[in-house]
């Protein structure tokens, strides 16, 4: 009797033990608020599940600033908080001018795992204030409701907003208006230029090509580059941009692009778009210049070691130069295939429609986007998008060579097509560029097929 | 007075039947916890991921109602076909290289006589089992590089070729069973050698003394004493491939092209990064029907060659 007893009370304790399980979040470390008063880094654990239908979920990270006051803002940031030390001591800043606290909440992995991230935290009722939001959420952010206009911030605060915006190209504010209604504070912003290894360019007898240079230009380029080295290995003259952004910067210079500009239908068919892609296969097969994409090669990487001479990206790769002690870089436009035309993609801090402080959000963000903060947090990276401190800033890291591209063209620069359905595009893209560089499938049927695909996509843009 | 009558026709409970009772109801309160957790964790989701299917949702705006539109998706989604295709063919290489190679490792391992031999063996295949698939999946990719890999440097050096491990869809097939044996064949081992320890001795025995050999051994007794173990490894096996995501998300990102694109991993493009959580859900519960099915065959299948019956 004793024992059936025993067994009884165990049974209930596990019953609790599970139900217990299943208790609100609000306490959890890493939305603890005695961790935010104390501005201490705390963290939520990540679930190691081995199961294999489990998503991979990553760690978030906080880190913040103490004010003298009861309004602590939460930022949402893209990282896993390497870079808290330095942002925590720019928030400050903030912090002591104006006695609001800043709680930074880091969300490592790519651009769309921090949007589901933001998504369901937003969901789950973990509120956030403001976010850094990168081009390809902007649609996605107001079409949803997360983000609040700042208009009326913007009207109450015209001289502080004017310091800012004022500095800013007309074009990248377009991007964050959308009805007429301003919705972001722009920080920073990236073209997609030719980055080039000057050590191998040097030992291939070349120089820093024009700023026109042709396709026949750039074939000869990687003609010249792609050699066997002595330890059997091979150098690649250059390395395709196979991916979103990058490759839709080769489109726009051959006068074409995944998709018309305003988002109803596909052209990722054109035959300009065919010609670059076929390009981009034939580079890979048909020349030998560049090797097949794969999943997990650093390219960035391959550039810096001497394996890759050129490639294609903005001014992110900044940061690994810097961290492998790497100077030897020149960078020039994309050759015109048949015009020249940049690209751009960038982003800023949107205000959280939930916040439960907009106005001290949008103070925040206003503040994240001055010379002030951007003079000390954005050495190497991105562009920021305040002209004057892009121009000092770029200049003042001394490399890569030629680096005026990178703020000469803030004006002229065409946004990256980013729809609301940026995400199915993107996988979209993704496959017919992962089926035509590396399952050398047939350029124009596999475009087709990814013109049907994304054109059913876009017909909710339709109206 | 008819209600009268059955009260008083109600015989009192014997001393056996009032335990009986007991021993029942304590039964069900054991298996309470469990049938809570079954509860809120599988059987409720899985009843609301059905209700989900009918609905267009992600996760910030309200649910909005949109009847079979999901399902007449599924059926002309391409995406679909392909996904399951994938696994298929997953399920065709993986299951019988966990379930035959783990079997054999079981019984080499089984056989060695050194007792301390057979725990460093049992460890040395059991260990990668452990490890966070993430983490080593990621050390395999830059293994398995095509110029850069050191797989790839020890080929060349033998004086062969870069075999596209990661860049052909055909090979990237054996670059996942390779990582896949590493990684997770001690799990059916351990069944499987576990399984073999059961067997009582005396069987081995008898059949030695009658004259038979290893192989006769293996086949006529080892075999099917070991039958509900295969079925289990073979069952739990199959339902894992058909849920197969860590080595398709980490190691190819569903490439090349859509080469190695899972069901799983659509789910999860789907759900998670186009967050349209319900037709998410109707890929979801596809996914469900399509392995409830196939367990169930097996299940059916098992009484023709499974033995439970060790005496």
């Amino acid at each position: 009797m004793k024992k059936r007893l025993l067994a009884m009370i165990l049974a209930g304790a596990l019953a609790v033990c599970a139900l217990a399980g299943c208790g609100s979040k609000e306490n959890g470390t890493g939305t603890d608020s005695a961790s935010k008063e104390e501005g201490s880094p705390a963290q939520e654990q990540p679930a190691e599940g081995d199961t294999q239908m489990e998503a991979p979920e990553e760690e978030t990270t906080t880190s913040g600033t103490t004010g003298g006051g009861d309004v602590t803002v939460r930022l949402a940031w893209l990282g896993s908080g390497q870079d808290k030390e330095a942002l925590d001591a720019c928030l400050q800043k903030f912090t002591d001018k104006t006695g609001i606290g800043v709680e930074t909440v880091y969300i490592p992995g790519s651009w769309q795992e921090y949007f589901t991230k933001i998504q369901t935290m937003v969901a789950g009722g973990d509120y956030i204030d403001c976010v850094y939001v990168a081009i390809e959420g902007f649609e996605m952010f107001i079409d949803t409701g997360m983000a609040a206009p700042i208009d009326d911030w913007i009207a109450a605060h015209q001289e502080e907003y004017d310091a800012v915006a004022g500095d800013i190209d007309q074009n990248v504010i377009d991007k964050v208006t959308f009805d007429g209604k301003i919705y972001a504070i722009p920080e920073e912003w990236n073209n997609v230029v030719t980055h080039m290894n000057t050590n191998l360019l040097e030992e291939a007898g070349l120089s820093i090509p024009e700023a026109d240079w042709t396709k026949e230009e750039f074939l000869e380029y990687c003609e010249k580059l792609t050699k066997e080295k002595e330890d059997g290995t091979k150098q690649y003259g250059v390395v395709v941009p196979g991916y979103y952004f990058g490759a839709e910067a080769w489109l726009y210079n051959n006068g074409a692009a995944y998709m018309n500009d305003d988002f109803t239908k596909s052209t990722i068919n054109s035959p300009e778009s065919v010609e670059v892609f076929q390009l981009m296969q034939d580079l890979i097969y048909k020349y030998g210049y560049a090797p097949v994409p794969q999943t997990g090669v650093d390219e960035i990487q391959l550039l810096i070691d001497g394996n890759v001479a050129m490639g294609f990206w903005g001014r992110w790769p900044t940061n690994n130069y810097n961290a492998n002690g790497f100077r030897d870089v020149a960078v020039q436009y994309i050759p015109s295939f048949s015009t020249n035309q940049p690209i751009w993609g960038g982003g800023g801090i949107f205000t959280m429609n939930a916040s439960k402080n907009p106005d001290a959000a949008t103070s925040l963000a206003c503040y994240i986007g001055s010379a002030d903060f951007i003079r000390e947090f954005m050495a190497a990276g991105a562009i920021p998008v305040l002209n004057s401190v892009a121009q000092d800033l770029v200049s003042e890291l001394g490399y890569p060579q030629n680096n005026q591209i990178f703020w000469e063209s803030a004006s002229f620069a065409k946004a990256v097509h980013s729809p609301i359905q940026y995400p199915e595009c993107v996988d979209i893209v993704d496959r017919a560029i992962s089926e035509i560089l590396v399952n050398q499938a047939d350029v124009q049927s596999t475009l087709d097929a990814a013109a049907v695909e994304m054109d059913s996509c876009l017909m909710d843009n339709i109206e | 007075m008819k209600t009268m009558s059955v009260k008083t026709n109600k015989k009192p409970l014997s001393a056996f039947q009032k335990r009986k009772k007991a021993d029942n109801l304590a039964g069900y309160l054991f298996l309470l916890p469990a049938l809570i957790a079954f509860v809120l964790f599988i059987g409720g989701p899985m009843l609301l991921s059905l209700a989900l299917s009918f609905f267009d949702y992600n996760l910030i705006q309200p649910l909005e109602f949109v009847g079979l539109k999901n399902l007449k998706r599924f059926i002309a989604d391409p995406q679909v076909r392909i996904a399951f295709l994938n696994t298929l063919k997953f399920l065709v290489i993986l299951v019988p290289i966990h379930c035959i190679l783990g079997l054999l490792l079981a019984f080499a391992v089984s056989r060695v006589r050194s007792g301390r031999m057979r725990s460093v063996y049992r460890g040395v295949i059991y260990f990668p089992t452990i490890v966070t698939t993430s983490s080593v999946a990621i050390v395999w990719v830059y293994m398995f590089g095509t110029d850069t890999g050191v797989i790839n440097y020890f080929l060349r050096q033998l004086g062969g070729s870069n075999v596209p491990w990661l860049t052909d869809k055909n090979v990237v097939y054996l670059t996942v069973a390779l990582f896949s044996f590493w990684k997770f064949i001690g799990t059916a081992f351990l069944y499987y050698f576990i399984g073999l320890q059961n067997i009582p001795d005396v069987y081995y025995e008898a059949a030695r003394i009658d004259g038979a050999g290893t192989r006769q051994i293996f086949l006529r007794i080892t075999l099917p004493l070991l039958s509900p173990t295969i079925f289990f490894v073979v069952v739990t096996n199959m339902i894992g491939v058909f849920q197969i995501f860590d080595e398709p998300f980490i190691i190819t990102g569903g490439g090349p092209g859509t080469a190695t694109k899972t069901m799983s991993l659509y789910i999860y493009q789907i759900a998670f990064q186009q967050m349209k959580t319900g037709y998410g859900c109707t890929l979801a519960f596809s996914i469900f029907l399509v392995i409830l099915m196939m367990t169930l065959l097996q299940f059916g299948g098992q009484k023709k060659w499974v033995t439970y019956d060790y005496e």
